[in-house]
């Protein structure tokens, strides 16, 4: 039995799908990352009633426009404190946040420490195509070092930062890697993200063929090694995911050196809405205050008679 | 009668103000209560000024009938409040002739001098011991509390003679409870907020409750975190709204203007205090209210409401939450340290209004935004069976999708704009959205708002000057103001502000006015010091 609501009849991927075609450009990683969303949805059988996806600004914050499925497209970096918003709100919604890299790890980075930390029980999303393209080519916190782009001539000289070693600092419960030209590994590490009872985090790799050059389907199609299957890496193990995922962009100074994808680190522990519950248990608190119960409080409020 | 306690900061000052506050309402009086304390927790200094009557009181004087001085720096610094037959109470190893000598240092070696401050007030102002003892008895390590009360009530001799008046006004409490109380009777289910002096009560009052009243305080990691998250709770079908001062609410505009545009109901508190910027973090001032109007980007609808006693401020925020909900709107409470943390002596009649929104009646397919004569489109909320609900930051379609083109875009600013009228016409017609004074036969009308409310209408009514004053500031009641200057043969604006906000505020609404009052300087106006200006006009 699943921690969320299912449907008796499943619906095929393309029931998920809404009738807005995608503006993306021609071979843009994002379309694949709709597919593979919308056939985890369908082999999950969710209710496209209980799915909320909350995106921020940018290519990849369209995503779910081309959903069907309840959707708030926010601000620039503040998809993740709507969608805990959410999750606080009504707990029995699956809540999905899809995003890119310069909305999550530019704008909207402050947030990322505190959802993590408080374990609230939603899935993050990240296409990852280090590079800015809505607004035509400017390097994002995950290009790396030397890419040009419109305001980099020269190549940029910031180093990049690492999505998988600082959500995994941050204590996401769920961090794992993917690449768009590999839907099944897609989709079933999205599934699994979402299956997930706490803060999940996938970072998808998925080429921008536009603006990036360099970080292309060709680039990652000899390079991607499945860090589970193909190098035994149990994701249980919280040391070494972290020793992998320092290793994870040694790729953008070592041509040998491989890309990793897989689920770098997956632990079930008692999420936010878990340690609500127990607090709640524990000071016998109500969710909605009887009549009595106000004026109790009420009269509590007012000085003793003397 | 004015008292005035000083003391060092961390030395019960505050709290020794707020218990006589607390003893005095209990016998009968009205009190009003001025706290002045720095931005810091030990070592500053702080004063508390009291004053109590017979009859309603919102303000204090500058110069006052009684000063305590716990420490020789208060000696220094209140000497300018003293008139000609000021007490002064010091402590006894104080070296000052002609002042009564107490030991509050001696009965309570390091420890906190509230209880020794009440225990030598009540006996000079000759109330019985017995009073005070239930707010004594509500602090920690009571029996060391009672013992330092007790012998700090022997140690003075009993100079004044204060009766019980039997039936009393009201309790003690500050604007920012009755904030919280309203909202929670508004039906409020979630309170998010980051801490920032001088809304941070809200949080700490609600956050206590949480058990008893029903509802959630959330603290994210800053204020763009706190509306995001509200617009999250709200658009997930829950009642919310978030508190703040200036700085936190200047981090929040654009996701205020995402509220408007994705028309979701949020109510925001923004408790003003003296910037610009980090400003004067614990005192006063009326500078955000141009800053409340105005703040976001592009156009939308919004409403401003600006409370000037804790009753008001409980009737406005029930009032807001109904108001952001109905009209699927934000609307800015706007209140400052004066209101929020004051003592106000207040008889508080709750009752519970929470009115339901327009809800998709499911008879049609659901369209999030769709066009509605007045403006206001049915709600759904995620895991509605049948219903998408889009919502977006971008100009979109009744269906919530983006859109661009010239025809659609109008479409749906012209649905904002029918929505603005919509309020602006049911709130100006059924809401009591200015308060016009019953007194005041003078030629002379006062025009004032928020807070300063207290002070101006105490002293108008001595003078008998007409007091015109808006609850809310957008919509705006020009046409009530209007009429009730029509006689009127001077206008004086009245306001904590430099550079005047009210007064554009009436300008642009087109109403004239000949002369300005304007404080600055973080402090409210003290009755006496308004009084002295009034009268030389």
């Amino acid at each position: 039995m699943a921690h969320f609501q299912q449907l008796e009849v499943q619906l095929k991927p393309a029931d998920y799908r809404s009738d807005i075609e995608p503006t993306w450009c021609p071979g843009c990683g994002d379309f694949s990352v709709v597919a593979a969303c919308t056939k985890a949805f369908s082999e999950l059988k969710l209710p496209p009633e209980n799915i909320v996806q909350v995106s921020g600004i940018g290519c990849s914050s369209r995503a779910p426009l081309f959903m069907k499925s309840y959707s708030v497209h926010t601000l620039h970096g503040r998809a993740l404190p709507v969608a805990v918003g959410i999750k606080l709100a009504n707990p029995n919604l699956t809540v999905i946040v899809q995003t890119g890299d310069g909305d999550l790890f530019s704008i909207g980075s402050g947030h990322n420490p505190h959802a993590a930390r408080r374990n609230i029980d939603l899935t993050v999303i990240c296409m990852d195509n280090q590079i800015y393209g809505l607004t035509k080519n400017q390097v994002s916190p995950t290009s790396r070092e030397g890419l040009y782009g419109s305001l980099t001539p020269y190549g940029t000289i910031d180093k990049p930062l690492n999505p998988i070693a600082t959500m995994l600092a941050y204590g996401a419960t769920f961090v794992a890697q993917t690449y768009s030209g590999n839907p099944k590994h897609m989709t079933e590490v999205i599934k699994q993200a979402i299956v997930h009872r706490g803060f999940s985090f996938v970072n998808v790799l998925s080429p921008c063929p536009t603006f990036n050059r360099v970080d292309t389907f060709k680039y990652y199609k000899s390079r991607t090694k499945d860090i589970n299957k193909e190098l035994g890496h149990d994701p249980t193990d919280y040391s070494k995911a972290l020793e992998l995922a320092f290793h994870d962009l040694d790729h953008y100074y070592d041509p040998n050196a491989p890309v990793p994808i897989g689920i770098f680190f997956k632990k079930e522990t008692e999420t936010y809405h878990d340690r609500v519950n127990a607090v709640k248990a524990r000071y016998k608190a109500v969710d909605k205050p009887t009549p009595e119960l106000i004026q109790s409080f009420v009269d509590a409020c007012k000085p003793k008679a003397i | 009668m004015n008292i005035l306690i000083g003391g060092k900061a961390g030395a019960g000052i505050k709290e020794a103000g707020k218990m006589l506050a607390q003893v005095l309402a209990s016998m009968g009086y009205s009190v009003f209560g001025y706290v002045d304390y720095p931005s810091l927790i030990r070592g500053g200094h702080n004063f508390v000024i009291l004053r109590f009557s017979e009859k309603d009181i919102y303000s204090v004087d500058r110069k006052v009938d009684i000063i305590v001085a716990t420490d020789r720096r208060s000696v220094n610094l209140h000497t300018v409040s003293s008139k000609e037959n000021t007490l002064w109470i010091v402590d006894e190893k104080i070296d000052m002739s002609n002042a009564l000598k107490a030991p509050f240092k001696e009965v309570a070696p390091a420890f906190f001098k509230s209880s020794s401050i009440l225990g030598v007030i009540l006996k000079v102002l000759g109330i019985s011991p017995e009073k005070g003892i239930p707010v004594v008895e509500r602090l920690p390590q009571r029996d060391r509390n009672f013992f330092i009360y007790t012998e700090a009530y022997k140690s003075v001799p009993s100079l004044f003679k204060i009766e019980d008046k039997k039936i009393k006004k009201g309790i003690i409490t500050t604007g920012n409870e009755c904030i919280a109380l309203g909202a929670v009777d508004g039906g409020l289910d979630f309170y998010v907020a980051y801490p920032m002096t001088p809304a941070t009560s809200v949080l700490h009052y609600l956050a206590e409750r949480q058990k008893e009243l029903g509802i959630k305080a959330v603290h994210p990691e800053n204020e763009i975190a706190v509306i995001s998250m509200a617009v999250g709770i709200a658009y997930a079908g829950k009642r919310v709204m978030i508190g703040t001062s200036g700085g936190g609410f200047a981090l929040m505009t654009e996701t205020l203007s995402l509220s408007g545009m994705a028309e979701i109901p949020l109510v925001i508190y923004e408790a003003q205090r003296a910037g610009p910027s980090t400003g004067v973090p614990t005192y006063t001032s009326q500078s955000d209210l141009l800053f409340s109007l105005f703040a976001g980007h592009g156009e939308f609808p919004r409403v401003v409401i600006a409370p000037g006693y804790p009753q008001e401020a409980y009737y406005l925020a029930r009032l807001a939450m109904n108001i952001a909900w109905k009209y699927q709107i934000p609307v800015i409470l706007i209140g400052d340290k004066h209101l929020g943390e004051s003592y106000f002596t207040v008889n508080l009649n709750r009752e519970r209004v929470v009115e339901n929104p327009i809800m998709w009646d499911k008879k049609e397919e659901y369209k999030r935004y769709c066009f509605t004569e007045n403006g206001i489109s049915p709600l759904a909320f995620p895991g509605t069976p049948g219903a998408v609900v889009k919502v977006t930051s971008y100009e979109h379609n009744e269906k919530g999708l983006t859109v661009e083109s010239a025809e659609s875009v109008l479409l749906m600013q012209d649905k904002r704009l029918r929505k603005l009228r919509t309020i602006k016409e049911q709130l100006l017609k059924n809401e009591k959205t200015v308060m016009i004074s019953e007194y005041g036969k003078s030629d002379i009308a006062l025009i004032t708002w928020g807070s300063t409310a207290g002070v101006v209408e105490e002293v108008a009514k001595e003078m008998d000057l007409k007091v015109i004053r808006p609850l809310f500031i957008e919509p705006f009641p020009a046409q009530e103001v209007k009429r009730a200057i029509a006689d009127v043969r001077r206008i004086v604006v009245v306001e904590c502000s430099a550079s005047g906000q009210l007064d554009k505020v009436l300008s642009m609404n087109g109403i004239k006015f000949h002369k300005t009052l304007r404080k600055y300087d973080g402090r409210p106006f003290f009755r006496d010091e308004l009084k002295r200006i009034l009268e030389k006009l």
